[in-house]
């Protein structure tokens, strides 16, 4: 159970013992960000090794700039959000020139058909789908429905106009109702 | 899961579905972990204070650079050659400038050339005096051109020719030799623009006379007015006569590498041969 995050007066000042070093408070911020990190970075690449790895730089990446933060900018959830969703993006794309195709659908990560659930064969319907999507399109999913943000806050997590998001998010919702209507005819 | 999205039931079923993993054990103790090995974060970038001077520095050195750059080029000629003149003063101090810098005298700069009117075109019979001065002008502002490329030619031919007796080794003309083989070209040249001229003339005194009495002057008198006259540009050869020639050219070199005499070299020259039978002396 992942610890509830601070309150914005005790973040800043956690914030500023981050900055002075103090490991302790860089551990409760660790605590209360951690697990949404970590779970947007799963959704996002569908790899349970890169979602820990990338939760982990962007936790570092707090604790290097730590020093620097500016009090009155965004809060910290949304710029740590910002740098997962970054990290994520990039590691997809780099994935794809490295292997010069598609990154392969999270289905192949699936146990075998024999062997699943009824459950775990939705859920991995479920990944399939999400993973089809174009990687913005797939965030913005992830972003607005998993993470359940308001679409202001997920246009700021992508650096997007709200409107051009709103856009974004349109096109996602009909890929990905597409993609369902599909797989529903294959079955 | 949102309770307000688009997504019909089906769909909402199959994505809630799909749960994320729970945080790995002990990964909050590896971040901290990590924290404390980490190499610590570049120092920001230093920067001046913002300052408002920057922007006036920034524009005074962008007129600088300006500056600069216009008077090398008004020194190097470059503003004369686009047909931009500079008042006389400021060129004097260019001028100036440019001697203290470099040491040397300015180059004279050739005046941009003169925009040319534009050559009237007439069409149809030539039935009027001025019509038949601007087919002459025409004529006239063409000819320098056509002469002078026709004139290189020859002259490439003439140094093609001493580099390939010189890199087979075969006697070529001494330097004075050379000299008065140009110079009889020169002089055969000249002679020719004369005979050339005057022919010209001539004939130009006989259209415009006929013109004068009402005669209408078409392309095709002219031409054959010149074509009597020798002074028509040559024609144009066919392959198969053209051919004939080169193989001709080669039977006389065949022979003058076998007999080399350094007067028949001279004559042998194809510079003489380009030139028309009567304007070799």
């Amino acid at each position: 159970m992942p610890a509830a995050l601070p309150e914005r007066a005790d973040e800043a000042a956690l914030l500023a013992q981050v900055a002075a070093r103090d490991a302790a408070a860089f551990r409760v911020l660790v605590d209360g960000h951690a697990a949404t990190l970590h779970r947007i970075a799963w959704r996002i690449t569908g790899d349970g090794h890169e979602a820990e790895d990338i939760a982990q730089e962007a936790l570092l990446r707090l604790w290097d700039h730590a020093p620097r933060w500016a009090d009155g900018r965004q809060s910290l959830a949304a710029w740590l959000r910002r740098i997962t969703v970054n990290l994520a993006i990039d590691r997809l794309r780099r994935g794809k020139r490295l292997s010069g195709e598609e990154v392969p659908e999270r289905a192949d990560e699936a146990p075998l058909a024999d062997a699943m659930l009824e459950s775990d064969q939705q859920a991995a319907r479920a990944r399939a789908l999400i993973a089809a999507l174009p990687d913005n399109q797939r965030a913005a999913i992830v972003l607005t429905y998993y993470e359940e943000l308001p679409n202001a806050e997920a246009a700021a997590v992508l650096d997007m106009q709200v409107k051009a998001f709103e856009s974004l998010l349109f096109r996602a919702r009909a890929a990905l109702k597409a993609a369902f209507a599909a797989d529903g005819d294959r079955r | 899961m949102s309770q307000t999205d688009p997504f019909d039931p089906a769909l909402k079923a199959l994505l809630d579905a799909d749960r994320a993993p729970p945080l790995p054990a002990g990964f909050a103790d590896r971040v901290v972990a990590a924290a404390g090995t980490r190499a610590p974060a570049l120092p920001p970038l230093r920067r001046a204070p913002a300052s408002r001077w920057r922007g006036a520095r920034r524009v005074a050195l962008g007129i600088g650079a300006g500056l600069l750059l216009s008077s090398a080029a008004a020194a190097t000629g470059m503003l004369e050659q686009v047909g931009i003149t500079l008042p006389r003063p400021v060129q004097k101090i260019v001028d100036d400038v440019a001697q203290t810098v470099t040491g040397r005298d300015p180059a004279p700069v050739a005046p941009a050339p003169a925009a040319s009117s534009p050559l009237q075109v007439v069409e149809g019979p030539i039935d009027s005096s001025e019509e038949l001065d601007a087919v002459f002008s025409q004529a006239d502002a063409h000819r320098p051109d056509r002469v002078a490329q026709r004139r290189a030619v020859v002259d490439q031919r003439i140094d093609r020719e001493l580099e390939r007796r010189r890199a087979a080794g075969l006697p070529v003309p001494s330097a004075e030799q050379e000299a008065a083989l140009r110079q009889r070209l020169a002089d055969a040249r000249a002679r020719q623009d004369a005979e050339t001229a005057a022919r010209r003339e001539a004939i130009r005194s006989e259209l415009r006379e006929a013109v004068a009495q009402g005669e209408p002057v078409t392309r095709e008198a002219i031409r054959q007015a010149r074509e009597e006259a020798g002074i028509a540009p040559p024609p144009r050869l066919s392959p198969e006569r053209r051919a004939a020639l080169r193989q001709r050219l080669a039977q006389r070199r065949g022979l003058a590498t076998e007999a080399p005499a350094p007067d028949a070299l001279a004559t042998d020259a194809p510079a003489v041969e380009a030139l028309p039978a009567e304007n070799i002396p």
